[in-house]
């Protein structure tokens, strides 16, 4: 019988995992959050809307409750509740910060969501478990996955948690489901 | 106050027709349509309503959370994600329910009411920052039966009542305590 091979080290398998899931322009992605801000939390059902560097993050309660569309393209960001629509200059977090009491780095979240460092910054700390990220520090971010699911050719996170070093900010993302336009 | 005639009557005929009710238990099955079409997601679970004002709602499916008041407090708590809110029930984001529960005040206070058939309501909220754009309310035999909403992003949730009863149950059951371990966040308002 043949012997299954050990498979390629860790590190080829990191490098495959991140040109994978790099390589994806457009992705849906649902899930639940816990959201947790300077004076504020809440629990919402996610829907992200992925088309190149264009995001759509639609969050609601039950029955809808309380619904709020997030567009960021570039460094724009339109914040959307029931007809009325703000938009911010998302270009660094301390302006978005400043305008919508949540800091985090939303230009980086299409690349956390998807397990892999924000190119655009440097990457303070690495680890990685089976070939993948178990955690990645960037920006005073931490961001660690404990769970991942199949997805396309390959797998995404599922259950992930974005905490800032210092603040009571966080991001819980739990039972993500992942739909590719391969798939 | 300044409403027309036929108004007076579809708030009037409402308020009576949700004040018949003081206990209702049931099944619901959820489907929500988004903004621009593409696919429906759909939830179902089990509600608990009592008047004035106190209601239960469970969602079993996809996913495990619990909407729950007892007058006062507003609690949702999501199993999944171990966190629990609170925060004053006067928020109107769970107005549809409050509707169904029977809170009279609110119902002429917060909405402008009208009729889209014998026992078919359309109440539209009247506060600019409602958690919604629009609820309609359809009764059969007396009983809440369906409601459609048009949430802030235009999406549209349709709400199926099942296995109604009307029976009397321990009124203890809208008091909630998040169990331990579990993400607390009071909001005071």
């Amino acid at each position: 019988c043949a012997i299954q091979p050990a498979g390629p080290p860790p590190a080829t398998q990191w490098q495959t995992y991140q040109e994978r899931a790099a390589s994806l322009t457009h992705w849906d992605l649902s899930a639940k959050v816990a959201l947790r801000w300077r004076g504020g939390a809440e629990n919402a059902s996610l829907n992200w809307s992925q088309a190149n560097d264009r995001s759509e993050v639609d969050l609601s309660g039950p029955f809808g409750a309380g619904a709020v569309r997030i567009t960021q393209q570039g460094d724009r960001l339109e914040v959307e509740r029931g007809g009325d629509r703000s938009a911010y200059d998302s270009s660094t977090p301390e302006t978005l910060a400043a305008a919508t009491g949540w800091p985090i780095p939303v230009s980086a979240l299409p690349f956390w969501l998807r397990g892999l460092p924000d190119p655009d910054q440097s990457i303070e700390q690495l680890s990685l478990q089976d070939g993948r990220a178990e955690e990645i520090r960037q920006g005073g971010w931490k961001i660690s996955y404990t769970a991942y699911t199949p997805a396309g050719s390959g797998s995404l996170p599922a259950t992930l948690r974005i905490t800032h070093a210092g603040d009571n900010i966080s991001l819980r993302l739990v039972n993500a489901r992942w739909a590719l336009p391969d798939q | 106050s300044g409403e027309s005639p036929q108004q007076t009557s579809a708030v009037q005929s409402l308020g009576d027709a949700l004040a018949a009710i003081d206990y209702l238990s049931g099944r619901f099955r959820q489907t929500t349509y988004p903004q621009e079409g593409g696919r429906a997601t759909t939830a179902s679970g089990e509600f608990r309503l009592q008047a004035p004002g106190r209601f239960l709602w469970r969602i079993e499916a996809p996913d495990n959370q619990l909407v729950v008041t007892e007058g006062t407090y507003l609690w949702h708590y999501d199993e999944d994600l171990e966190t629990a809110t609170r925060r004053p029930v006067s928020a109107t984001a769970s107005a549809p329910l409050q509707v169904l529960a029977g809170d009279r005040d609110s119902l002429s206070r917060d909405f402008t009411v009208s009729r889209r058939g014998e026992h078919a309501y359309t109440l539209l909220p009247t506060a600019p920052d409602a958690g919604f754009q629009s609820l309609e309310l359809d009764f059969e035999e007396g009983l809440p039966a369906a409601l459609a909403i048009v949430d802030n992003l235009s999406q549209r949730i349709e709400i199926r009542l099942e296995a109604l009863s009307t029976e009397a149950f321990d009124s203890d059951i809208f008091n909630f305590s998040p169990p331990d371990g579990v993400d607390v966040f009071i909001h005071d308002a």
